[in-house]
């Protein structure tokens, strides 16, 4: 592992792969600033302009952009009481407040410093881990394989908001997707209508901006952006840094939040977005002083900034280590992975060890970058949300026009993604959560090939998949996630009798 | 008849038809594991059964499915953003990247400007910035192609 990381550094540090991520964590926490915009946003228009480029260019690219997105939405919490993402409301509760009495430099170095914390720890986590994981793994035939994708996308739909027929509606919408074209196992065609461009499927690349890009241009837009409010020098200027004393003195909150953004980083298709409310809940449930939390404590901020960026190497685990993405970005990685050639799976760490460390590596040198281009820069903040939106966004929306395009130089995937941007529309107006869908449709062909695999390799067909222990341990967490809604009132019931 | 219901039952029939088409799936003679229909069969149940669910069965998250009603105004913003996205695709079907990017950006940046006062020469130069440096970036950089257009 160490001379893989000291390689994958050397790699990393050569002149154009260590500017792209620097430029591109420049990028990704502009991208994380903006409310509307966000680091999975950014990962989604800069995908296409990877396919030209050597793998270590391209992965320090999306990774740059991913790892200053996620730590980048602090800043417009922190000023202006707005999230930049998901991943950054529960900030708003304590950094706004903060930032209100007077403190918004505390308030902003408690965001940097939480933020690069939660990622370099989770990192080096992901980095011992995945390879165990990965090892495990490989003693596992495709009935675990199988069952463990099916409890992934059913955890998933179950723990969305929203009722459970929802949340599986969004899976079989996923896995309907990623029907549509050549069948893994045999070869036959599939609802492909005679169309030759549907062939090879749907192209990722127009699902993940349909869905990501355009239906959140659009959703934002129609509904009426709001204008950011000014942010005087002054405001700027107010409040002291953070000091190692507060480090000391937040150290439970700092390690609590560790392991719950490891956590719910670790779980698919959760993310950051969860990540930052639980740990806030369960800090201030935990905590000798719950009253102060909400009027600007150092004890909110690190909760919600520690989990946020800690779920970045916990995503990364399953991503590396079984192939299946952690969150939406890692999905997007994945997706990087496969249009690479690359094949992401239990097999890959130790197929591609200098690939597979130089991830941990790039996520590790981002989070520093980041950090010292945060307080490096954190006077010109205010100047971050001034943009105009409709400059913006139509910038973008033509960034992803050619990203569609040149994905696979036909201008059917341009439709494809409009497509897939008014699925996602129509999805939000009957609040039927997206993430399920995702995994589903990155997971569904795998899923479908890991069950004939199955059937086809044992004597005694499908009870095979109940008979072997640690696939029927999957199967039973997947049932009781879709049950246990149905089942708590239940046993509450039992209890009281 | 609410939203949940038009949502469920319209999935639902979408899972009914994909069910209809399996039939028209190719299968190999002599398999030795379930064949390509059978996931497409799973699918489409699924999406029956769920989409009934979404249409008939109330949460039991303990959130009862509030109607809300879409606004108008919404609506149509998401409609007039969406044939702007159309007529650029049509055009870069049709006159290639380097012609119809300007105009679009034009009509996004009209589009997407809230009502707001916008200047034009700001936005004339913007468009052209942009369509020189994605131009630039895809073709000279990355050596990517970029839509010619079927007239040219």
């Amino acid at each position: 592992m160490f001379t893989f990381s000291l390689e994958a550094l050397h790699i990393l540090l050569q002149p154009s792969n260590f500017f792209i991520l620097f430029f591109t964590s420049f990028l990704g926490i502009i991208f994380g600033a903006i409310p509307g915009l966000s680091g999975g946003l950014g990962v989604s228009l800069i995908l296409p302009l990877t396919f030209g480029m050597n793998q270590y260019l391209g992965f320090a690219m999306l990774i740059g952009m991913w790892i200053g997105g996620i730590s980048g939405s602090f800043i417009s919490a922190t000023l202006v009481g707005i999230p930049g993402s998901a991943s950054s409301i529960a900030t708003c509760f304590d950094a706004y407040p903060m930032s209100q009495k007077g403190q918004t430099v505390r308030a902003l170095s408690i965001g940097i410093v939480g933020s690069a914390i939660g990622t370099l720890v989770s990192v080096i986590v992901a980095m011992f881990f995945s390879p165990v994981i990965s090892d495990l793994a490989l003693k596992l035939g495709p009935w675990e394989y199988f069952s463990l994708c099916f409890c992934a996308i059913t955890l998933v739909a179950a723990l969305s908001n929203g009722s459970i027929f929802k949340g599986l509606l969004g899976a079989f919408i996923g896995l309907a997707i990623s029907m549509i074209g050549m069948d893994p196992v045999s070869g036959s065609f599939r609802y492909i209508f005679g169309n030759v461009w549907l062939s090879n499927g749907v192209d990722i690349v127009a699902v993940m901006l349909g869905i990501f890009a355009i239906k959140q241009i659009v959703s934002d837009s129609a509904h009426g952006q709001q204008d950011m409010p000014e942010i005087s020098k002054e405001t700027m200027k107010a409040g002291k840094s953070i000091r190692l004393k507060d480090l000391k003195t937040n150290f439970g909150v700092i390690v609590k939040s560790l392991f719950t953004g490891l956590w719910i980083g670790f779980l698919p298709g959760m993310g950051s977005g969860l990540s930052n409310m639980v740990s806030y809940a369960q800090a201030k449930a935990g905590s000798k002083h719950p009253e102060k939390f909400g009027t600007g404590c150092d004890e909110g901020i690190f909760a919600s900034e520690v989990a946020n960026n800690a779920s970045v190497g916990g995503a990364i685990i399953p991503m590396m280590s079984l192939g299946i993405p952690g969150d939406a970005v890692t999905a997007l990685l994945l997706s990087g992975l496969m249009i690479h050639g690359l094949q992401p799976g239990p097999l890959f760490i130790s197929s591609n060890p200098q690939l597979a460390y130089f991830f941990f590596v790039a996520a590790f040198v981002a989070a520093i970058v980041v950090l010292v281009m945060e307080f490096a820069g954190m006077r010109w903040f205010p100047y971050l949300l001034k943009v105009p939106y409709h400059y913006l966004y139509s910038s973008i929306l033509i960034m992803c026009f050619v990203g569609a395009f040149t994905s696979n130089n036909t201008v059917f995937n341009i439709g494809m993604m409009l497509v897939f941007a008014l699925l996602g529309i129509i999805m939000d107006v009957g609040k039927i959560p997206n993430s399920p869908m995702v995994l589903a449709y990155i997971l569904g062909p795998k899923l479908e090939e890991y069950f004939r695999k199955g059937i086809s390799y044992s004597d005694h067909g499908i009870s095979t998949f109940v008979t072997r222990p640690v696939s029927l341990l999957f199967l039973v967490i997947a049932v009781v996630s879709v049950a246990w809604p149905y089942l708590k009132p239940l046993l509450k019931k039992r209890s009281k009798i | 008849m609410n939203r949940d219901k038009i949502l469920g039952l319209s999935f639902a029939l979408i899972g009914l038809m994909m069910l209809i088409l399996t039939q028209q799936i190719h299968v190999l003679a002599n398999l030795t594991e379930p064949g390509p229909r059978l996931f497409p069969r799973i699918t489409a149940i699924g999406l029956i059964v769920c989409g009934l669910g979404v249409a008939f069965v109330q949460d039991k998250k303990g959130e009862a499915s509030k109607d809300e009603k879409l606004n108008p105004a919404v609506v149509k913003k998401i409609g007039l953003i969406g044939l702007t996205l159309v007529f650029y695709l049509v055009c870069l079907t049709y006159i290639g990247f380097i012609i119809s990017t300007p105009i679009a950006m034009m009509c996004f940046i009209y589009v997407l400007r809230n009502n707001k006062k916008i200047s034009l020469i700001k936005s004339i130069i913007l468009a052209i910035i942009v369509t020189v440096l994605v131009y630039l970036l895809f073709i000279k950089v990355f050596e990517l192609q970029l839509p010619i257009g079927k007239l040219f």
